[in-house]
């Protein structure tokens, strides 16, 4: 009976999961004209667990300031939140911190 | 519309008006929804399946092809809760005021859905901030029938979306106001 073995990881998928692991990615979210500031600070609280102060000085850094970085992660958990605050309506882009 | 939070549910209390008004918006979100981002107009899908976030992060055209479906098979599972929302509304006779519970688990995703709309309806028609920096009725004087339409639906929906927010628990609704800056323009 022939035997199976385990592949050997493929040097592509290795760099993928470095890459997830990657750390220092910044998640910003950007002023818009329509997405009310009660419902900024509502998402905050829902999607990044913050509490509601967390949540209103981050708001009204966006607010105020044009952006704010909600958050620092791996790359991996940077993707997550930018797919999950974006859901909700926000405007998010990811920064590879220098 | 009134909102209030009782027996563990948010009740919302429509005007017969306002009954058909957001069954008109449910019916066209629930076709936004089932709609491929690919057959969006290009301003409404910036809004709605904007990929710059995608290009800041570095990934690829396959990649990002695949975080734009994501996003759309998470508004899709929303639609089982719109057609509960539309069948209740439904149900209402043409000039009867209407009533529509949610439990705190859908709230979120009755808000979320309200303010997709906004979103969309401030592409299509072009609401940007000059638009939306004025008071409502001052900013009415500039816009065509249609603009002023749909200003009038993005202000509508935001007096629903505070009202839910503010009868939902731990929303975060009551933020503290005197720590917003007065504009300096």
């Amino acid at each position: 009976m022939p035997t199976e073995t385990l592949p050997i990881p493929d040097k592509i998928l290795e760099g993928k999961i470095e890459e997830a692991f990657e750390k220092h990615w910044h998640v910003l979210v950007w002023n818009d004209p329509i997405n009310l500031m009660t419902y900024v600070v509502f998402v905050f609280m829902k999607v990044l667990a913050f509490q509601k102060e967390t949540a209103t000085k981050h708001m009204l850094e966006v607010h105020h300031q044009g952006k704010s970085c909600v958050a620092t992660e791996t790359r991996e958990k940077a993707e997550l939140y930018h797919q999950q605050l974006q859901s909700f309506g926000l405007t998010v882009t990811l920064q590879k911190q220098e | 519309m009134e909102a209030s939070g009782e027996n563990g549910l948010i009740r919302l209390d429509f005007e017969p008006a306002e009954c058909r008004a957001l069954l008109r918006v449910l019916e066209s979100i629930r076709q936004a929804y089932q709609t491929d981002p690919t057959n969006f107009p290009a301003p409404e899908a910036a809004v709605w399946y904007s990929t710059r976030g995608c290009q800041s992060a570095g990934l690829n055209p396959e990649e990002t092809q695949e975080w734009v479906r994501h996003l759309f098979e998470f508004r899709s599972a929303s639609l089982e809760l719109l057609e509960s929302w539309i069948a209740r509304l439904r149900q209402t006779k043409k000039h009867e005021p209407c009533t529509l519970e949610l439990t705190p688990d859908h709230a979120p995703s009755f808000v979320r859905i309200l303010n997709d709309h906004r979103l969309l309806v401030a592409a299509r028609h072009d609401i940007g901030e000059h638009e939306m920096k004025q008071s409502l009725f001052r900013s009415l004087k500039d816009l065509s029938a249609q603009r002023q339409s749909a200003r009038f639906e993005i202000e509508w929906l935001a007096h629903m979306i505070e009202a839910i927010l503010a009868a939902l628990p731990h929303s975060g609704a009551d933020w503290d106001r005197s720590l917003l800056r007065p504009e300096s323009d």
